[in-house]
């Protein structure tokens, strides 16, 4: 970058002047009161513009300082040179006129004065940096401990901020800023709401899966009522063959069978009758069965004996009688023939009337006795007489074996109601804990809701807590690179700054030593020499050669202005001559020399070195 | 035969709890079902289907209680749900056994089972979620044999850790129709007799779009299909670029425009892409607008890095957009890296 022309409109006691620049040093020079601040203050508003000032401070700063004495227009232009490229910067302060033009020369091209552009122009540069580097007047403390007390300072502001142009901690101030604020909003109050919430529910699930093992309500219910009905079941089927077996044993009763040995008896005599009862069916079935039938036959037979033996003795009392004579005795032996038939006839049928009704008799005996009534139709019930036996038979096998089932139906009655009665009294805890299993299913899900209620808070949280994250990051990753560029900083300003005060004062001193704090010391014959005891010209070479260094660290590639306005004023005659012959060999910028003294002028002609006067005022 | 296909209507969700809507939000899940039945009504139907996911969660008795009440409404649709992994059964569920009247029937087992509706000469297989995830697609090989009756399948899932299902060998099963649940989008899937009904009222901001449920006619083998919106709002999700002359007062009169095209919606509001480095989103002042329920700014400031690394070569910038705008970079990289510009920035 170079600086290759200045045209002055008005400013502070400038007026209508125009300075065209050598690419090596320029000497301006002028008499005290000529201009030559002036000029530098020019060159400083055209860069970085200048503001008027409000109230009771504009009194005493730059714009009022400057504004042209003789009136007209405020301002002026700047011609600078950029990677080949010309570029004129005008600027006009005064008021309402102000503005500000940037034309890019070569190409004939306006562009918008914006910082960009202009800090891609002016190299990065700000007032700051400018201040610390470029732009280099006498020291003006006197001397001693001010002095390097002010080179202190002026290290420390280069390394901090200045020589960056960029406010670094005012950036990680901000960024602390902006995360207080960010914090401001963050509702602790929800994150803790949350955690208790989210403590609930691990308990409440952990309960809840430990519950698990708690035997399943439904499938109890279910096994109550399936006992319940085989209770019942077994209840029902017992109180059926008690009645069963008394029936059984009713049966028996009635057939006065007591026990197997009694039906062995009765099957005997059941037989028998059986028989007999069939017999004398098929026999006479025809004959008219009433008791008086016997009776008259027996009477009938009783008379007709009585007739056969009168008859009989009738004819002996006439034979005795010598009664010969076979027609006399022939009607006492017909009588005794008739009444013989009919007393056999009669005797036959007695018999036989007789033996039917014993054998009806007897079957209604043996009937009434074993079924308990008489028969309706005696001899059609001699069926159900004769299965009788069988019948109790049976009885007694259906007795013994429903006794038995009775003895095993007990049994399980009694089970069951064990089982079921343990059940029962399981039931009503079984019922507390599923209760109580429901409770904290529900109050699980009234706090899962809760804690879903939250979650828009929990969600800006988690934003800010994000934000915040990267605002550390952010703020870290500064002050690390910072920190990291200091120390290469430092480091490289006290290496750089060696070599120039080494070449500067011909070796009289073989560096300088920089520590943390940037105190800084020469060194001379290995040893350590403070800069309050150091000569003030030595002083102004320690703060040129600081200031060059620091030119190069932050502008490696590219050669930069240096406006050395009267900073050689402490310098004798020798030291001036070896700084510019210095300056000559090792600065490759633009130099402009800003001075009142004839010296620079004379010594410059004398050592031959190239340069351009220009004279103000 | 004509039925009404519903799902995923997760009976007693708060969707936006902790919201200003959560109250319209909750109500709305739960007049759903009501709609649903008086729809079942006017629209005359046999069937009414629901594929898993009634309740949010495994329901309680009261709940239960409810949805049985809105059920006894039906004038006489049959009803055949199946539960799904948020109202999964257990033996111990009183959702298992719970008698919601003699025409609902809930396919409670956990291996395939049908129930035969004779009047309308249907069958209906399907079963019910018993844990909360099932990864074996269990549906997969299902075939049915032709034998003149209208079968309908019941299933629930579709994605990897609830029975994922092949859709191909699905739409080969047989079937008359394949109602689907789980997925709260819904979707016919074109070209087969299989759709999901989608969320009939939906629970989540994502759920975008219309909601409703399907009404379906099966006459003779051939099934045709009817989209029937149902729900009482829309979520919509407004995406903003803000431009290079966006300020906070336009873009809230973007939204608040948006919003007053779809009175009643809700919308969920994103900030994206690159926003002039000079604007800050406050996202408060959206948030705030009525109707708006979720606001996010993922936008960040218009910076160019290449340029500013340029102007900056020799100072800190430089160093930090190297030391952060890297390719693996972090997305608290990213915002690390804007918000330390801001700050390098400031004047």
């Amino acid at each position: 970058m170079k600086i290759k022309r200045l045209a002055v409109h008005n400013f502070g006691k400038l007026h209508d002047v125009t300075l065209d620049f050598y690419d090596g040093i320029n000497l301006v020079c002028g008499q005290n009161e000529s201009g030559k601040s002036t000029l530098h203050a020019f060159i400083s508003a055209m860069f970085f513009g200048m503001e008027r000032g409000r109230g009771r401070a504009a009194k005493n700063d730059a714009f009022t300082k400057y504004t042209p004495w003789d009136g007209g227009s405020y301002g002026g232009v700047i011609e600078i040179e950029k990677d080949g490229r010309t570029y004129s910067l005008s600027r006009n302060f005064s008021g309402v006129s102000a503005r500000c033009l940037l034309t890019n020369e070569t190409d004939s091209r306006d562009l918008a004065p914006t910082k960009e552009n202009l800090s891609s122009i002016l190299n990065g540069l700000t007032p700051s940096v400018y201040q610390n580097t470029i732009s280099v007047g006498q020291l003006q403390a006197g001397t001693g401990d001010e002095l390097s007390d002010e080179l202190t300072n002026h290290i420390v502001n280069l390394h901090t901020a200045g020589s960056f142009s960029l406010d670094i901690s005012g950036a990680v101030s901000s960024l602390a800023t902006e995360k207080k604020h960010l914090l401001n909003a963050y509702d602790k109050n929800s994150d803790n709401e949350a955690a208790e919430l989210k403590g609930r529910i691990s308990s409440l699930e952990a309960e809840l899966d430990a519950d698990k093992d708690i035997p399943s309500l439904i499938a109890r219910e279910q096994k109550i009522r399936d006992l319940s009905d085989n209770l019942k079941n077994a209840q029902d089927r017992s109180t059926y063959l008690f009645k069963s077996v008394s029936d059984h044993e009713a049966a028996l009763r009635l057939h006065h069978i007591n026990g197997e040995e009694d039906i062995e008896k009765a099957e005997r005599i059941i037989g028998k009758t059986c028989k007999r009862a069939e017999a004398a069916a098929k026999k006479d079935d025809t004959l008219p069965d009433y008791s008086g039938t016997k009776t008259l036959c027996i009477i009938l037979s009783i008379v007709f004996f009585i007739g056969l033996a009168v008859c009989l003795f009738m004819g002996y009392q006439a034979l005795m009688r010598g009664e010969k004579e076979l027609s006399y005795l022939l009607p006492y032996i017909a009588g005794a023939g008739v009444c013989f038939l009919a007393f056999i006839v009669f005797v036959v049928l007695a018999a036989s009337a007789g033996r039917k009704k014993n054998a009806v008799d007897r079957f209604c005996k043996v009937y009434n006795r074993y079924m308990g009534m008489a028969p309706s139709n005696e001899l059609y019930e001699v069926d159900a007489l004769s299965d009788i036996p069988d019948n109790c038979r049976e009885h007694f096998t259906k007795l013994s074996e429903e006794k038995e089932e009775i003895k095993t139906l007990s049994k399980n009655i009694k089970t069951y109601q064990a089982q079921l009665k343990k059940l029962d009294e399981s039931m009503p805890d079984l019922r507390r804990r599923h209760f109580a299993i429901e409770q904290k299913e529900t109050a699980l899900v009234a706090v899962r809701q809760q804690l879903a209620a939250l979650n828009p808070a929990l969600e800006k949280n988690a934003t800010i807590k994000e934000k915040c994250a990267a605002i550390d990051l952010a703020a870290r990753t500064i002050e690390d690179l910072s920190k990291k560029n200091i120390e290469s900083f430092g480091h490289f300003l006290e290496e750089k700054t060696s070599a120039l005060i080494a070449s500067m004062t011909d070796g009289a001193y073989s560096g300088v030593h920089i520590n943390e704090n940037f105190d800084v010391s020469l060194i001379q014959n290995m040893r350590h020499v403070a800069l309050s005891s150091v000569s003030a010209g030595t002083l102004d070479q320690v703060y040129l050669a600081l200031r060059i260094a620091c030119i190069e660290f932050l502008w490696p590639d590219e050669p930069m202005p240096l406006l050395l306005d009267d900073t050689f004023a402490m310098y004798d005659d020798a030291r001036l001559a070896s700084t510019l012959d210095w300056l000559r060999t090792n600065y490759f910028g633009q130099v402009f020399i800003l001075s009142c003294h004839k010296r620079e002028d004379a010594l410059l002609s004398e050592l031959h070195i190239p340069y351009k006067r220009i004279s103000i005022g | 035969m004509k039925f009404l296909h519903t799902g995923d209507i997760h009976f007693g969700c708060c969707p936006e709890a902790g919201t200003p809507y959560a109250g319209e939000r909750r109500e709305a899940v739960r007049n759903i079902l009501m709609k649903i039945v008086d729809l079942a009504n006017v629209e005359d139907v046999d069937l009414l289907l629901i594929a898993g996911d009634l309740f949010h969660q495994r329901p309680t008795k009261s709940e239960l209680k409810e949805v049985a009440y809105y059920l006894s409404k039906l004038r006489r649709a049959h009803v055949v749900i199946i539960a799904g992994n948020h109202d999964y059964l257990s033996e111990d569920s009183p959702y298992k056994s719970y008698n919601f009247g003699k025409h609902v029937i809930v396919l409670n087992t956990e291996k395939l089972s049908r129930v035969y509706l004779k009047d309308i000469d249907t069958e209906v297989y399907g079963f019910s979620y018993y844990s909360q995830m099932i990864k074996d697609p269990l549906y997969d090989g299902f075939k049915v044999p032709n034998d003149g009756r209208t079968k309908i399948l019941l299933a629930h899932g579709g994605d990897a850790d609830h029975i994922p299902i092949s859709r191909t060998a699905l739409a080969g099963s047989g079937f008359d129709y394949i109602a689907l649940g789980h997925i709260h989008a819904p979707e016919i899937i074109k070209d087969t007799n299989m759709a999901y009904c989608g969320s009939p009222e939906p629970i989540v901001r994502t759920e975008t779009g219309s909601h409703g449920c399907i009404l379906g006619h099966i006459t003779d083998g051939k099934l045709t299909l009817m989209w029937h919106p149902l729900s009482e709002i829309q979520y919509r999700i407004m995406d903003i670029t803000p431009g290079s002359d966006a300020t906070m007062a336009a873009i809230e009169d973007l939204v608040k425009s948006a919003i007053a095209t779809h009175p009643g919606d809700l919308f969920t509001v994103n900030i994206v892409g690159e926003r002039p480095a000079d604007l800050e989103i406050d996202t408060g002042i959206l948030s705030r607008i009525d109707r708006v329920c979720h606001v996010s700014d993922t936008s960040v400031p218009e910076y160019d890095l290449d340029e500013l690394s340029r102007n900056h070569k020799n100072d800190l910038i430089s160093l930090y957009i190297n030391e952060l705008n890297t390719p693996d970079a972090t997305q608290q990289m990213k915002d690390a890296l804007y918000i330390g510009l801001k700050a390098l920035l400031k004047d």
